[in-house]
């Protein structure tokens, strides 16, 4: 894979769009090899290697699109080092608890964001709430709710998703996300059940 | 509308002024109250980031599914490679007379192959948390191959006017495993009527069709790939491609 073929997955991703989809595939088949290769080098299963490859292409999918990648390396070493990190750490995750941490506090969880004193305060709160109750309540927030939430969290904007799902303009869009934050929140009284 | 959710949300799309993020974190530490909100923010948003990464995951392993057999045959290919040479003569006879043939069954080879990859067990349930324990019975019960007990199950959460696209799409699924073609198209009808992030309803229906082959069919199932191909609908990397087959 060249510069070339860089470049066109890094601009169709970053462009949006209904067409982010196809590039966000044509990724996952770009180095699926990897796979293969994960199989090799560490002797793990190729269910294993393939689960570390969807997250690694996930992983690049999001960095691409919060612009958190620039392009200054290939997206091949880019992406391979990540895969290796995947693949490490799914070996570790069989051999300690460490799975059970992650699941209390997802790595790339916003309160990461705020610094230090602010996220201790946050995160000691956080610590308490039930993610499963949380998800569950998610799923039974409706459909267009669910949708328009999980766009914005997939990184389109929202005049691209007042396009997609055929809102008046990008300020409703603003206006209806948090409605449905709202609403979630009523749901599941977060608040409380933190406290 | 909750003000604390616009300056949350401000802060965390950067949008807030070096000030506002600065009295924003001291908030954090000094106020309980603004401190619980923000930690209610963060959790909502982790949960729908969780949720999207599972709907990608389970986008990723239906395309693992279709591009792990291709490696195999591939590496396969490359040892058959040597002997096919001297096969190839004696072939050319036979491939003139079976291409008329070919022509006929293709369509329906290539369903076939993608039912194959995909629907010999269902996965990830997204459905809705009331029905979520019904889904999962379904879902048992399909991967046993009970596809009876399966759309009894499915059928039970997709009636008086629930919206489950799920549970219709994993009923449009048993039917057609079960070669009940109608009853399969029917419920890729509803299930495309979803508003849904990624909807296959479409591209299902056109699986249908080209699986039944009869009568129109084919022409029908060409026309829906067409519009998958054209909006962009989940299945239209398959579309694009079985159109420069049919």
């Amino acid at each position: 894979m060249g510069a070339d073929s860089d470049m066109a997955i890094l601009e169709g991703l970053k462009a949006g769009g209904g067409q982010r989809r196809i590039f966000e595939r044509d990724l996952y088949k770009t180095f699926f090899y990897f796979i293969h290769q994960g199989v090799k080098k560490y002797g793990m299963t190729e269910e294993d290697a393939a689960s570390a490859y969807s997250d690694t292409i996930i992983s690049i999918i999001d960095n691409i699109v919060k612009g958190s990648f620039e392009g200054r390396s290939a997206l091949k070493s880019y992406g391979y080092k990540i895969f290796s990190n995947k693949c490490v750490d799914l070996l570790r995750k069989d051999t300690t608890n460490k799975r059970k941490v992650n699941q209390a506090m997802p790595i790339d969880s916003l309160v990461y964001e705020l610094p230090d004193q602010a996220r201790t305060a946050v995160q000691q709160i956080l610590m308490k709430e039930e993610r499963q109750y949380l998800m569950e309540k998610l799923i039974a927030l409706g459909e267009k709710c669910r949708q328009i939430l999980l766009f914005f969290e997939d990184g389109y904007s929202d005049k691209d998703i007042a396009d997609f799902m055929e809102y008046n303009s990008a300020d409703v869009v603003k206006t209806s996300r948090l409605r449905c934050l709202e609403k979630l929140k009523k749901k599941v009284n977060v608040e409380q059940t933190l406290r | 509308m909750n003000d604390s959710l616009n300056i949350i949300e401000a802060y965390f799309d950067g949008s807030l002024s070096a000030e506002e993020r600065e009295s924003f974190e001291e908030r954090c530490v000094n106020d309980a109250d603004f401190a619980a909100e923000v930690a209610g923010y963060i959790a909502m948003r982790d949960a729908v980031r969780q949720h999207l990464e599972e709907e990608k995951r389970a986008e990723f392993a239906l395309l693992y599914a279709e591009m792990a057999p291709a490696r195999h045959s591939q590496k396969a290919g490359i040892r058959i490679k040597k002997l096919s040479v001297y096969l190839a003569a004696a072939c050319i006879m036979l491939v003139f007379g079976w291409f008329l043939l070919w022509k006929t069954t293709h369509v329906t080879q290539l369903s076939e192959d993608y039912i194959a990859a995909n629907f010999n067990t269902l996965g990830l349930n997204m459905g809705g948390a009331e029905t979520t324990d019904q889904l999962q019975k379904g879902i048992a019960a399909f991967n046993a191959k009970k596809y009876e007990e399966a759309v009894q199950i499915f059928s039970s959460i997709t009636t008086q006017g629930r919206t489950e696209p799920e549970a219709v799409k994993n009923l449009g699924i048993t039917y057609l495993v079960s070669q009940k073609y109608e009853e399969a198209i029917v419920q890729f009808d509803r299930l495309s009527g979803y508003d849904l992030y990624s909807n296959p309803g479409l591209f299902y229906k056109a699986l249908v069709l080209m699986k039944r082959s009869a009568g129109n069919d084919r022409a029908a199932a060409k026309k829906l790939l067409q519009e998958v191909v054209d909006r962009n609908l989940a299945g239209s990397k398959e579309a694009e491609i079985w159109l420069q087959k049919l």
